[in-house]
């Protein structure tokens, strides 16, 4: 697939990004033997009666009748369902802030640096089987901030084990409404229009580009001194050089057109994803033949004018299309069911059951990168796994456990009721946050409990 | 208008009140010594080390000697310490604002949001908290009265308010406190309000945007030092300059961290950018405490405590096994989380002694503390299991260490400054007063507890005269909202008068507290003693002292609540 | 003649009209529905009320099932529908939406929810019901015949109304002359990390509303007195004057419309039942409910019915099980509240059995789930005789399904509404149909 060819790259953006962070903490990786499941390994099919063999937190043997070593700890499967763990392309858990709104373009920002392991929201996503988020910066911005892909490994208290080792960054980009609404509309700022959203991104293109010529220019003896230094410029170079992936919030078919182009321009194509649009369906040829993978809303439709020319065939259309789609959730009541918001394509649909799975487990994985380690059953893969009491597609499946790198991160029957891992010394125990439902605007739903630490704004934006 | 009615006000006052301290400087009678002599003491030299039936001997602002065999010269100040008070070296505040005046509101609009005026922002590490110090402010006479006689003070404000100085908690002007300048460089995670950077991911960016441009401009200026010729010359530019010191490493950064995520984020930044870190808060670094041992950073704790639990409700210890499943389960899980949540804050209490028992060293910070509590939060600390002579130790020789002030204080030695706490007994005991502290060999008498009257309404409209030996000044207080939530506002009769917001309002009993900001004279703060009908007190205006005040309730009728 | 230039403006126009669902056109109901009379035949009938049929046939005609069983004759002229392998259920009813009255949801003159003032008790959802609201078509092919469209804001939001999700006209939709009067009661809840106040003040605003809301009482007890004394004697009493808040909150202080309280927190729910105690409110039906397990016992001793959901939601408090959204409306059942479902919602009002099919999963019986969507709303609405089952003489408001239909992969093949027989299209399934396999695809476009 597409990323291949740039791991390289890759690896060597991560060690310029994060090789100065901590030097992470051991991450915990457990043995199991998970025995007599259906398993659904979503890329071979489902197998039934059979056992799967977890070492050091990778997947080592898929088979039948395997026998685990001593000590190993051995979960009886029998009648229950087994699926690679849940990856959500689109989330906002996990993080203390979301969007920084000040300007139109804040690459220099990210929120890997605000990481809360802390978040309830990241047990309660391990309950539904999600094991991997793609925790994103807010829509606030044409080009808003860095994203990070995490592994949920709830209970570790220091923010770097969350990280997931080696997934590609990616930076968040946003068009229509949202941009418009905070810069043109709040502050009369472009982009107050998708002329000026275009704009807006190309030009930070070129002065990344003018800025990354006038640092060479200052390495050849062609200048004096280096450019002003600039954390933004700095960040937007990196993306032209294909080492972090653009992903980006759209809606309309045409902006997602005006950005295909802008990418194609600049040469990025291999390293960009649509997110959410809810008009790809209209344009799946033309995204289809640029290879283009999209991430996209189950059923959220309606919440906005941009939101509004909908349908929840979305996903069907664009797999049938040939394009890599996947479902996320973009909400901390969502991520808790992704199984469920899978099988709603098969209403919205007609997609069979690996395709459906796919869209929240192999898809989402090739979407971040990180599909030769996440989003299929596979011997050598990491031992990320959900089991459920019944087909995962089915109304009346309950997950049962979760296990992430082997170690078991949700267990319905053990864990105690009382997952916080920390407790306002000063709070109270009654207290409960519930929300009424809006007056305006939020068309898309419930309006549950929001994340601690999550400011006002963020909780005033649209998806 | 407004500004010129303060200015009119200020101008008057300042005339009426520099003769009343021009009338008291003539009147005053010089004291004959300032040589002091605390015999029949304990005296606590350093941690763990009792020297009984002592004399301190205090001289020209030093301690002149220490011991039992002191021969007190004749005719000084003596204080009898009748073989039961005991003499300790003043605490140190490892880091706070105390002494502090907030930096001026700029009345500058926001050019550009995204990009604004970065003192806007709270980008200033060209300050220096000199500028801002005030011996006069309340918080330096509360510290006090809690036995801290030093303190580590930095400017207020959002990321980088600027650098901070050693201070003594007392002398009669800025200079006169400043021990040590340029100590530290103060950082913390306070995103600025409505422009960026706006929240705790892009102050990290904003670190990493001002450390990068300093080094290009240090480097671009070592180079022009080398050599000028054939260069555009570097502008000048204060506040990237500012941060040269701390590239090098030469200057620490003093970061701020309230709870253990700060402390991630905090530590993270320092491997990334390399500078020289001392970590200070660390409230939640029960779970971090790994990570603090990795940093080697040196820490400063803060005596903030969580609110002591009603210790008269009986409650089971916490079982994470305890299942809620209907309502009949309520309860029990009720009194469960309250039993965690009282574990947790004993978590709290016990920080200081798990970090001492992981082999980690610390001062304490005020910051964050309410003044009132700290010599009670010191206690429970104490009580939770950090050894005695740890907590003074942390109270005095560390900080004094670790803000390079060792040789002048934190023991009870001679030739150190005479930075003192005289208590009625054992300073971690529950029943022990302090009497007394000295600063630079100054005495100051530990004001107790007011004895506080029955609580009364403040709320409505006083009429106060403040006296002075030309002339009455006439001035209206009008207060209003609840007593544990008062606002208000000051005119002083006094030609183009003006209403002038009170800050601080607080009132215990009957005792009413509250500010103002004069202007020019700087704040004011008032103490009241109310009746129903009556009020008494004082205004202490800096660098003037205090000046009476009285005053009647303008609407008597009103009754109480 | 129109110019060239005047066409493309008026065509440019006319399709902005359409994008934004203003077009009186209503391109969503553009084929008419079929009244009948029709026989569903082979099928298994779900009754609800009376067990499961094999095999059975079911008979529509004039808008009303007039036969059902194994043993049935057709009518002549019925358009036979074969249903083997399928099944049929009563349309499922929604007991909290905003369907009708909210169209695009950012934008806020589609919203007629939520009117200006705190007591709006003369305001009627059922005026601003926007019959051809694009909205509607796409959550009923879910099997959702019939929802509580409900005002929302202030403390007495307005009426809320039973609608049928087929229908010209707003009375055409309404059903049974259902409208429950809206009031929210005051919370003590803080709603969200946000919340600011102190617990002194929330405690003193909800105190302070219950004594604005027991005024309004009293003077709307007062009203009614004098309005009967004239209605008694109009000669010898003077005509109440023209108060409209008052005169909307006769058939409520009168127990003839009931009172939709909707709360949520368990110490709220507490104080509201001893508020409906003091003021000796009959006809109370609660709503929400998120926290209702924890009171359970007091509900089911007062014994009001109760609209619970959502149930796929978050639990309240930081420290609940992470299930105790899904649980709520299994436990308020189990300790003997009656119950029936509501999403909340307005775009996703089709997601109702799948919050269903999330009670079920999460304690519920089935079977239970099923009546919280069908046979227990109509009864709580005093509209059994009417909807919520499949049985002779109600309303032929019904789905036929090729499974179950809380499973997302289940098809829902036929919908009636009312008699109707609606066609199962909406705007969504038509872009489907477009769009699935798009002529032309990128071959006319010019290659790069």
């Amino acid at each position: 697939m597409f990323r291949r060819h740039h791991l390289y790259t890759w690896a060597v953006a991560l060690v310029l990004l994060f090789g100065l962070h901590p030097v992470q903490a051991q991450t915990e990786r457990g043995d199991a033997l998970i025995q007599n499941a259906t398993v659904h390994t979503v890329t071979n099919g489902t197998l039934e009666n059979t056992d799967i063999l977890v070492r050091d937190g990778r997947i080592e043997s898929i088979g039948e009748n395997l026998s685990a070593p001593g000590g190993v700890r051995v979960i009886d499967a029998s009648g229950k369902h087994v699926m690679p763990g849940i990856i959500d392309a689109h989330s906002h858990i996990a993080i203390s802030n979301v969007n920084e709104a000040t300007r139109p373009v804040t690459a220099d920002v990210g929120v890997g640096d605000v990481l809360n392991p802390y978040d309830i929201g990241i047990y309660r996503a391990l309950a539904g089987g999600t094991t991997t988020a793609h925790v994103m910066h807010g829509s606030a911005n044409a080009i808003g901030g860095r994203n990070q892909t995490i592994k949920l490994r709830y209970g570790n208290l220091n923010p770097e084990d969350y990280r997931f080792e080696g997934a590609p960054p990616t930076i968040k980009f946003a068009l229509g409404e949202n941009p418009m609404r905070v810069h043109g509309e709040g502050q009369s700022i472009r982009p107050r229009t998708r002329m000026g959203v275009e704009f807006v991104i190309r030009d930070a293109f070129r002065q990344a580009q003018e800025y990354t010529a006038a640092k060479e220019a200052y390495a050849n003896g062609e200048r004096t001194s280096p450019p002003p230094y600039s954390e933004r410029l700095e960040v937007l170079a990196d993306v032209l050089a294909g080492d972090i992936m653009v992903h980006s919030h759209s809606y309309r078919a045409d902006e997602m057109l005006m950005l295909m182009d802008v990418i194609e321009d600049f040469g990025l194509t291999d390293t960009f994803v649509l997110q959410h649009s809810i008009e790809a369906f209209k344009i799946a040829p033309e995204i289809a033949e640029r290879g283009i993978p999209v991430s996209v809303f189950m059923d959220w439709w309606g919440f906005k004018f941009e939101a509004f020319n909908s349908t929840a065939h979305n996903a069907a259309i664009l797999i049938r299309n040939g394009i890599t789609a996947s479902i996320h959730s973009d909400s901390g009541d969502l991520i808790r069911h992704m199984y469920h918001q899978a099988a709603k394509s098969q209403r919205y649909g007609d997609l069979s059951d690996d395709e459906a799975l796919a869209l929240v487990t192999i898809n989402p994985a090739i979407q971040l990168g990180i599909d030769d380690r996440v989003g299929s059953i596979e011997e050598g893969k990491d031992a990320d796994l959900a089991i459920f009491s019944a087909h995962p597609l089915s109304i009346y499946a309950v997950p049962q456990m979760t296990l992430v790198d082997g170690v078991v991160r949700f267990d319905r029957a053990e864990d105690p009721d009382d997952m916080r891992l920390q407790v306002n010394p000063e709070g109270d125990v009654q207290e409960a946050y519930i929300a009424e439902e809006h007056d305006h605007t939020h068309g898309h739903g419930h309006y549950g409990v929001h994340d601690d630490g999550i400011d006002l704004f963020d909780f005033l934006m649209q998806p | 208008m407004f500004r010129r009615g303060r200015h009119a006000f200020v101008l008057t006052l300042l005339l009426l009140l520099s003769t009343v301290t021009a009338l008291q400087a003539q009147d005053e009678v010089p004291a004959a010594t300032s040589t002091t002599a605390i015999t029949n003491v304990g005296v606590v030299t350093a941690p763990g080390q009792l020297i009984e039936n002592a004399t301190v001997l205090i001289r020209d602002g030093l301690i002149q000697e220490v011991g039992t065999n002191v021969t007190v010269p004749a005719g000084v100040n003596r204080i009898d310490g009748a073989d039961t008070l005991r003499v300790y070296a003043g605490f140190i505040d490892g880091f706070s604002h105390v002494g502090v005046k907030d930096a001026p509101d700029s009345d500058e609009d926001v050019e550009d949001r995204g990009d604004p005026q970065p003192h806007l922002a709270g980008i200033t590490p060209e300050r220096a908290v000199q500028d801002f110090l005030d011996p006069g402010d309340r918080s330096v006479r509360n510290l006090r009265d809690q036995g801290f006689t030093a303190a580590h003070v930095a400017p207020k404000g959002r990321m980088l308010p600027g650098t901070s100085a050693v201070v003594l908690l007392g002398g009669d002007d800025p200079a006169a406190m400043i021990l040590r300048n340029d100590h530290a460089m103060f950082a913390q995670f306070e995103s600025a309000s409505g422009m960026f950077p706006s929240n705790t991911m892009a102050v990290i960016a904003q670190f990493r945007q001002l450390f990068g441009e300093a080094e290009r401009r240090q480097a671009i200026e070592s180079r022009y030092a080398n050599n000028p010729a054939g260069m555009q010359r570097p502008s000048h530019d204060p506040m990237h300059r500012a941060l040269f010191p701390v590239l090098s490493g030469d200057l620490p950064v003093y970061f701020y961290v309230d709870d253990a995520l700060a402390l991630h984020r905090a530590r993270a930044l320092q491997q990334e950018l390399g500078f020289n870190a001392t970590l200070v808060g660390l409230a939640q670094s029960f779970d971090a405490v790994d990570v603090l041992a990795a940093s080697g950073a040196p820490l400063v704790l803060t005596l903030d405590l969580p609110e002591k639990a009603d210790e008269d409700e009986e409650l089971p210890s916490y079982d994470p096994d305890l299942r809620t499943r209907t309502q009949a389960d309520t309860e029990a899980e009720e009194e469960n989380l309250k039993a965690r949540l009282r574990s947790v804050q004993q978590q709290y209490v016990e920080t200081a002694s798990l970090l001492h028992s992981e082999g980690l060293q610390f001062a304490f910070t005020t910051r964050e503390a309410s003044a009132g509590d700290l010599l009670d939060n010191i206690r429970r600390i104490v009580d939770a299991g950090l050894p005695a002579d740890e907590a003074l130790t942390a109270l005095t020789t560390r900080p004094a260490q670790m803000l390079g002030v060792d040789q002048q204080l934190g023991t009870v030695e001679s030739g150190k400054i005479a930075n003192l706490i005289v208590a009625s007994g054992d300073i971690f005991d529950e029943n022990t007063d302090i009497n007394m502290v000295f600063v630079d060999g100054k005495q100051f008498d530990v004001t107790a507890t007011p004895e506080e009257g029955e609580e009364v309404d403040p709320t409505g409209r006083w009429n106060l005269t403040v006296r002075s030996p030309q002339g009455n000044v006439d001035a209206t207080l009008e207060l209003s909202g609840t007593p544990d939530d008062l606002s208000g506002t000051i005119e002083v009769q006094m030609g183009p008068s003006e209403e002038i917001s009170l800050t601080d309002v607080d009132l215990r009993g009957n005792i009413l507290t509250f500010s103002f900001d004069s202007g020019d004279l700087g704040t004011i703060d008032a103490r009241l003693t109310l009746t129903e009908t009556d009020a008494d007190g004082t205004l202490t205006i800096p660098q003037v002292g205090g000046v009476p005040v009285s005053g009647t309730r303008a609407d008597p009728d009103r009754t109480t609540r | 003649m129109h110019s060239a230039k005047q066409l493309t403006l008026m065509s440019i126009f006319l399709s902005f009209l359409l994008a934004i669902g203003l077009w009186s056109a209503a391109p969503q109901q553009a084929d008419a529905s079929d009244r009948g009379p029709f026989a569903i035949t082979n099928a298994q009938l779900v009754t609800v009320s009376n067990g499961v049929v094999e095999g059975g046939t079911l008979v529509i005609e004039d808008g009303r099932i007039t036969a059902l069983g194994t043993e049935v004759d057709i009518p002549a002229g019925a358009t036979v529908i074969d249903a083997e392998g399928k099944s049929v259920y009563p349309g499922m009813i929604d007991s909290g939406t905003r369907l009708g009255v909210t169209e695009v949801g950012s934008i806020s003159l589609t919203q007629d929810f939520n009117e200006v003032g705190t007591f709006n008790p003369q305001m009627d959802i059922l005026t601003a019901i926007h019959s051809n609201s694009r909205l509607i078509p796409v959550n009923r092919m879910a099997g959702i015949t019939t929802v509580i469209t409900e005002p929302s804001g202030g403390r007495i939001s307005g009426k809320a109304a039973l609608i049928n999700l087929h229908g010209y006209t707003p009375s055409q939709m309404h059903v049974g002359d259902v409208r429950l009067m809206t009031l929210n009661f005051p919370s003590t809840g803080r709603q969200g990390f946000w919340d600011s106040r102190s617990d002194e003040e929330i405690e003193r605003e909800a105190r302070e509303a219950i004594e604005e809301m027991d005024k309004l009482w009293d003077r709307a007890l007062q009203y009614a007195e004098i309005d009967s004394a004239h209605a008694a004697n109009p000669d010898a009493n003077e005509a109440p004057s023209y108060i409209p808040k008052l005169e909307a909150m006769l058939p409520v202080v009168r127990h003839e419309m009931p009172v939709m309280i909707r709360v949520n927190r368990a110490g709220d729910i507490r104080k509201a039942l001893e508020w409906i105690d003091e003021r000796g409110l009959e006809h109370v039906i609660f709503s929400g409910l998120s926290e209702g397990w924890r009171v359970a016992e007091e509900l089911a001793e007062a014994g009001f019915p109760a609209l619970v959901g959502p149930v796929v939601s978050m639990p309240t408090r930081q420290s609940d099980r992470y299930d105790r959204a899904y649980e709520n409306a299994g436990l308020l059942h189990d300790a003997g509240v009656k119950i029936a479902l509501r999403t909340g919602e307005a775009a996703n009002v089709r997601n109702l059995p799948f919050e269903a099919g999330f009670a079920a999963a999460y304690g519920m019986s089935k079977d239970d789930a099923l009546r919280a969507v069908t046979l227990a709303p109509a009864e709580i609405f005093g509209v059994a005789d009417e909807l919520g089952s499949l049985e002779e003489g109600k309303q032929a408001s019904l789905f036929i399904a090729d499974g179950d239909p809380f499973e997302p992969a289940t098809e829902i093949t036929h919908l009636f509404i009312n008699g109707h027989h609606v066609p199962m299209e909406s705007e969504q399934t038509r872009l489907y149909d477009e769009f699935l396999d798009r002529s032309p695809g990128v071959e006319l476009h010019p290659v790069d």
